[in-house]
C-alpha cells in the first residue's frame, strides 16, 4: 500500500526510430600458382533515438526535493539535485544509440608443395559507440594476427 | 566438456582405425583431407577499462568503488574468446573417407576450451546413418553499473535518534518499527548496519524520494559458454524398405557468470546486484519411426525436453522497512516480516532470480497420402504438454510455499494442434492448395495467497482487505486459421500467384487481462515472378493484412482529454482506500493502446541481373506501412524499409570481386504511459 506523495498516471507521444546501413567489400586473388590472397571489409552504422517526450501534467508538480530548496551540492558536488519526476520529460536523451563497426579481414596462403602449405590472416576490428548506454561506453579495438601450417593429403 | 570432447574424438579415432584397416584392405585413397595447426596473437587487447579509475574514485555511492572496475567495453569482442589473451594455439582438420563399405565426413576447429565446433557423419553400408557436430562459444554478457539510480544523498554520520533534525525525514532511521526490529535485523546482516563504521554512510538518505544503488561485485566480468550437440541417428531395415527408425537428440548449455539484480519493496529504491553462477542444461530426445507404402506416408515422433538450471541459487537480506517523510506511512509489505518487534525467523532472506526447471512433452504425427499424381493431402496432430516442475518446491522458512508454490500441483501448458492441407495440380499452369489449422492452449491458474501486513502483530488491526487472488493465463485461448493459395503459370517464365487466409484468435480469460474477446484477421497475397530474358528476373508481392479488434490493452492510459491523473495526497487515515495506488494508478487509466495493426500493407521487390555470365547482381527491398486508429489519443503508426543490393564478379577464375549493400530503417509512432512517484 502505497500512500506517500507518488501521484498518478501520465501519457504522451513518442516516436522511436531505427536506422542501419551494412557496406561490404570483398575479393579473393591468385595472382601466383601458389598464392592466394583474400580481403574482406565491413562497415557497420547504426542508430535509434526517441523522438520527444513531454509530460505536460509533470511542470507544475515539482513536489520533489527542489521544493525543499536545500543545497545539496555542499553534501555531493555530482548530485545537485535529488529525484524530481520533471527528470522524466528528458527521457528522449538518455537512450539514443549511435554506432559504427569496422572490420577488415586480409589474408594470404602460400603452397609449398603439392601437400604442405602456410598461411597467414590479419583482423582487425573497430566499434565506436557515441552514445553510452547503461551498459558504458562500448567502444574499443581488436586486432590479431593468426599464422598457421597445413598438411593435405 | 570432457564428456563431448572424449566422446567426439573416440568416435573419430574409431573411424580413423575402421578406415585405416579398410585402406589397407581395398583402396590406398580413400582417405583424404587436410590437417591444420597454428596460433593467434592478440595486437590490442580488452584489458584496458573504458572507466578510468579516477571517474571511478569520483563517484560518491554506498556501494564505494575502491576496487577496479571490470573492463566494460565488450562490443568488438563480444563473442571473440581469446580478446584477453595474448594468444593462443590452435588446430584444425577437414577429412573425409570413401569406400563400398562406410563412409565418413569430418571437420574439426579447436581454438580455446570455450571456442570449438566439430563435425561427424558417417554411414555403414547405408542401414546406418549417424551425424553428430558440436560447438561452444563465449558471450560476453553486460555488466550494469547501475549509474542511472544514484538520485540520492547519503547522510552523513550514523542513524541515531539524534539526527532526526535533517530538513526531511530518515528513511532508514529506527522509526515505528522499533529499534529492536533494526537490531535484529543488523545481527542478522550486518553488512547492512548503517551504525557499523563502514556502512555509516550507507543506509541513511536525505531526501523525500530517493533511488540508490548496491553492486556487490563491481570487478565482476560477466560471461556465458554456450555449446550445442547434436545427434541424429537413422536405421534403415533392409527387408522392410518402407520402415525407418530414427532417434534425435540435442543437448544445449550454458555455463559461466552473471549479473542478478533485485530491488527492496516500496518507499526508498534500493538496487542491488550481485555475481551469479549459471549452470543450465536443457536435453531434448526425439525417437521417430516413419512407414512409407506407396501413397500413404505416415510419421510418429516424440519428444521429451528436459531443461534443468543448476545455477547458484540468490538469496537476498532486504533493508530494514523504510520510513517515508509523510507521517503515518506504514509500508506493511516490505520485507522482512517483524511480528511484535521482533525479526520473524525465516523471513531474513528471499530468493530472487530463479528460473524454474521445466519439462516438456509433445507427440506429433504427420500423414500424407497421395490421391493421384495431382492430388495430394497431408495431415497432422501435435500434442504438448509443457511442466513447470517446482511451482511446488518452496524455499525454506516461512515464506515457502507462499511464495512459490502451487501448494503441490506443477504448472501445466497444454497444446492441442490439429492441421490439414490439400494440394491439387488442377491444369497443367493452375496449381491449388487449401489449408486450417486449429490449436487450443490450456494453461493452469495460479492461485496467489498473500501473507499480507494484517497477521504480523502490531498491523493486525489495520483495516486492508484481503490481497489474495487467482492469476488466470493469456495462454488459454483457441486459435483458428484457414485459406487457400493458388498459383497460375500466364505464359512461359511468369507466375501470378495469390491466396487469402482467415487467422482467429478466441482468448478465454479476457475479461481479467482487459484485452479483446476475439481477434480477426483476414490477410491477401498477391505475388508475380517474371523470368523477362535470361539476364533479368523480377518479382513483385503485396500483403493486405486487416484486423478486427486487435490485441490491445483497453486500460492502459487515461483518457486523452484527461491526460494526468492527479494525485490525492497523503492519506489522512489508515481507511482512506481512495488514496492507494489503484485508484491513482490502475482506475485512472480507461483508453486503449496497442501496439498491434488494424491494417497493414506491405509491398516486396526483388531481382537478378546478370549482364555478362562473369558479372551478377541481385536487389531486394520490402516496405512495410502499419496502423491502428481504434484507441485511445493518437494513431499507432509503423514504417518500415529494407533493401540491398549484391554484387558478385569474377572477371577471370582466379579473381573473385565483391560487394554489398543492405539497409534498415524502422519507425513507430505510439503513446507512452507511465506511472509518477515522488516518493
Amino acid at each position: 500500500m502505497i500512500t506517500s506523495s507518488q501521484f498518478g498516471s501520465e501519457h504522451s507521444d513518442m516516436d522511436y526510430e531505427t536506422e542501419a546501413h551494412t557496406f561490404m567489400l570483398g575479393a579473393a586473388v591468385e595472382p601466383m600458382q601458389k598464392i592466394r590472397l583474400s580481403a574482406n571489409a565491413s562497415y557497420t552504422l547504426g542508430t535509434g533515438s526517441l523522438g520527444e517526450v513531454y509530460f505536460s501534467g509533470l511542470t507544475g508538480n515539482l513536489t520533489s526535493d527542489l521544493k525543499l530548496n536545500y543545497n545539496v551540492s555542499t553534501l555531493n558536488p555530482n548530485m545537485v539535485t535529488l529525484y524530481n519526476t520533471y527528470y522524466v520529460n528528458q527521457m528522449e536523451n538518455y537512450s539514443d544509440l549511435d554506432f559504427a563497426q569496422l572490420d577488415i579481414t586480409l589474408g594470404a596462403s602460400y603452397s609449398i608443395n603439392k601437400n604442405v602449405g602456410v598461411g597467414v590472416n590479419y583482423y582487425y576490428t573497430d566499434l565506436n559507440d557515441d552514445e553510452e548506454y547503461v551498459y558504458g561506453d562500448q567502444s574499443s579495438t581488436l586486432q590479431s594476427l593468426m599464422g598457421y601450417l597445413s598438411y593435405s593429403f | 566438456m570432457k564428456r563431448y570432447l572424449t566422446t567426439m574424438v573416440t568416435g573419430f579415432a574409431l573411424s580413423v582405425a575402421i578406415c585405416s584397416l579398410a585402406i589397407s584392405a581395398d583402396e590406398q585413397k580413400a582417405l583424404e583431407g587436410e590437417l591444420k595447426v597454428g596460433g593467434t596473437w592478440m595486437l590490442e587487447d580488452l584489458d584496458e577499462p573504458s572507466i578510468t579509475d579516477e571517474a571511478l574514485r569520483d563517484k560518491t555511492s554506498a556501494s564505494s568503488f575502491s576496487v577496479g572496475k571490470a573492463p566494460g567495453a565488450k562490443g568488438a569482442a563480444e563473442y571473440m574468446d581469446i580478446a584477453d589473451k595474448e594468444s593462443s594455439v590452435f588446430t584444425g582438420a577437414d577429412l573425409n573417407f570413401r569406400n563400398k563399405n562406410f563412409d565418413f565426413d569430418f571437420s574439426g576447429r579447436y581454438e580455446s576450451s570455450r571456442d570449438q565446433d566439430y563435425y561427424l557423419k558417417g554411414a555403414a553400408s547405408r542401414i546406418f546413418l549417424f551425424e553428430t557436430d558440436y560447438s561452444i562459444f563465449k558471450h560476453r554478457l553486460d555488466h550494469d553499473y547501475m549509474e542511472n539510480l544514484n538520485a540520492h544523498i547519503f547522510r552523513a554520520g550514523p542513524s541515531t535518534a539524534a539526527n532526526n533534525g535533517d530538513p526531511v525525514g530518515l528513511p532508514f532511521a529506527p522509526g515505528s518499527a522499533g529499534a529492536a526490529n533494526n537490531a535484529a535485523f543488523y545481527t542478522a546482516f550486518p553488512d547492512k548496519d548503517p551504525n557499523t563504521a563502514g556502512y555509516q554512510n550507507g543506509m541513511s538518505t536525505l531526501g523525500a524520494a530517493n533511488v540508490y544503488n548496491t553492486d556487490w561485485d563491481v570487478a565482476g566480468r560477466y560471461y556465458a559458454n554456450r555449446s550445442e550437440w547434436n545427434n541424429n541417428m537413422k536405421v534403415n531395415i533392409p527387408a522392410l524398405p518402407g520402415l525407418k527408425f530414427a532417434f534425435d537428440h540435442r543437448q544445449e548449455r550454458r555455463s559461466g557468470c552473471k549479473q542478478a539484480q533485485t530491488m527492496s519493496k516500496c518507499s526508498a529504491c534500493h538496487i542491488e546486484s550481485y555475481s551469479k553462477s549459471i549452470n543450465e542444461t536443457t536435453n531434448d530426445y526425439i525417437p521417430k519411426v516413419s512407414f512409407q507404402a506407396e501413397a500413404l506416408n505416415v510419421e510418429y515422433s516424440f519428444l521429451h525436453r528436459d531443461f534443468e538450471d543448476s545455477s547458484q541459487e540468490m538469496m537476498n537480506g532486504y533493508n530494514s522497512m523504510a520510513e517515508a517523510h509523510v507521517p503515518g506511512f506504514s509500508p506493511l509489505l516490505q520485507f522482512p516480516a517483524y511480528s511484535n518487534n521482533t525479526l520473524v525467523s525465516g523471513s531474513e532472506v528471499l530468493p530472487f532470480s530463479r528460473t524454474p526447471d521445466s519439462t516438456k512433452d509433445s507427440h506429433n504425427m504427420r500423414l500424407r497420402y497421395d490421391i493421384d499424381a495431382h492430388n495430394t493431402i497431408t495431415g497432422g496432430m501435435v500434442y504438448s504438454k509443457t511442466t513447470n516442475t517446482q511451482t511446488d518446491g518452496g524455499v525454506a522458512g516461512l515464506f515457502s510455499n507462499q511464495l512459490v508454490g502451487l501448494y503441490g500441483d506443477d504448472l501445466e501448458l497444454e497444446s492441442t494442434a490439429l492441421m490439414a492441407k490439400w494440394n491439387s495440380r488442377l491444369t497443367k499452369v493452375l496449381n491449388l492448395t487449401v489449408h486450417g489449422k486449429y490449436q487450443t492452449l490450456n494453461n493452469d491458474n495460479v492461485a496467489i495467497d498473500v501473507n499480507d501486513g494484517r497477521t504480523l502483530g502490531k498491523y493486525t488491526n489495520e483495516p486492508y482487505s484481503t490481497l489474495d487472488f487467482t492469476r488466470t493465463s493469456g495462454y488459454d485461448l483457441d486459435i483458428l486459421s484457414a485459406g487457400f493459395d493458388l498459383a497460375w503459370r500466364a505464359m512461359h517464365g511468369m507466375t501470378v500467384s495469390g491466396g487469402y487466409e482467415f487467422h482467429q484468435e478466441d482468448r478465454q480469460n479476457y475479461e481479467h487481462h482487459d484485452v479483446p474477446e476475439t481477434t480477426q484477421e483476414h490477410t491477401f497475397k498477391l505475388k508475380g515472378d517474371w523470368r523477362v530474358n535470361k539476364k533479368v528476373n523480377l518479382g513483385l508481392g503485396y500483403k493486405l493484412q486487416l484486423t478486427d479488434d486487435p490485441y490491445a490493452l483497453y486500460g492502459a492510459i487515461c483518457p486523452p482529454d484527461a491526460g494526468f491523473a492527479t494525485y490525492a495526497g497523503p492519506a489522512t487515515a489508515g481507511t482512506d482506500y481512495n488514496r492507494t495506488y489503484e485508484p491513482n494508478i490502475y482506475a485512472a487509466r480507461q483508453a486503449t493502446r496497442s501496439n498491434q495493426a488494424e491494417t497493414a500493407h506491405e509491398f516486396t521487390l526483388k531481382g537478378s541481373f546478370t549482364p555478362m555470365q562473369m558479372l551478377t547482381s541481385n536487389l531486394y527491398g520490402k516496405y512495410r506501412y502499419a496502423e491502428n486508429s481504434d484507441l485511445g489519443g493518437s494513431d499507432w503508426t509503423q514504417d518500415l524499409f529494407t533493401a540491398g543490393l549484391n554484387v558478385v564478379a569474377t572477371p577471370s577464375q582466379k579473381v573473385t570481386l565483391t560487394a554489398g549493400y543492405n539497409y534498415f530503417y524502422d519507425t513507430y509512432e505510439s503513446m507512452y504511459c507511465v506511472a509518477i512517484y515522488d516518493g
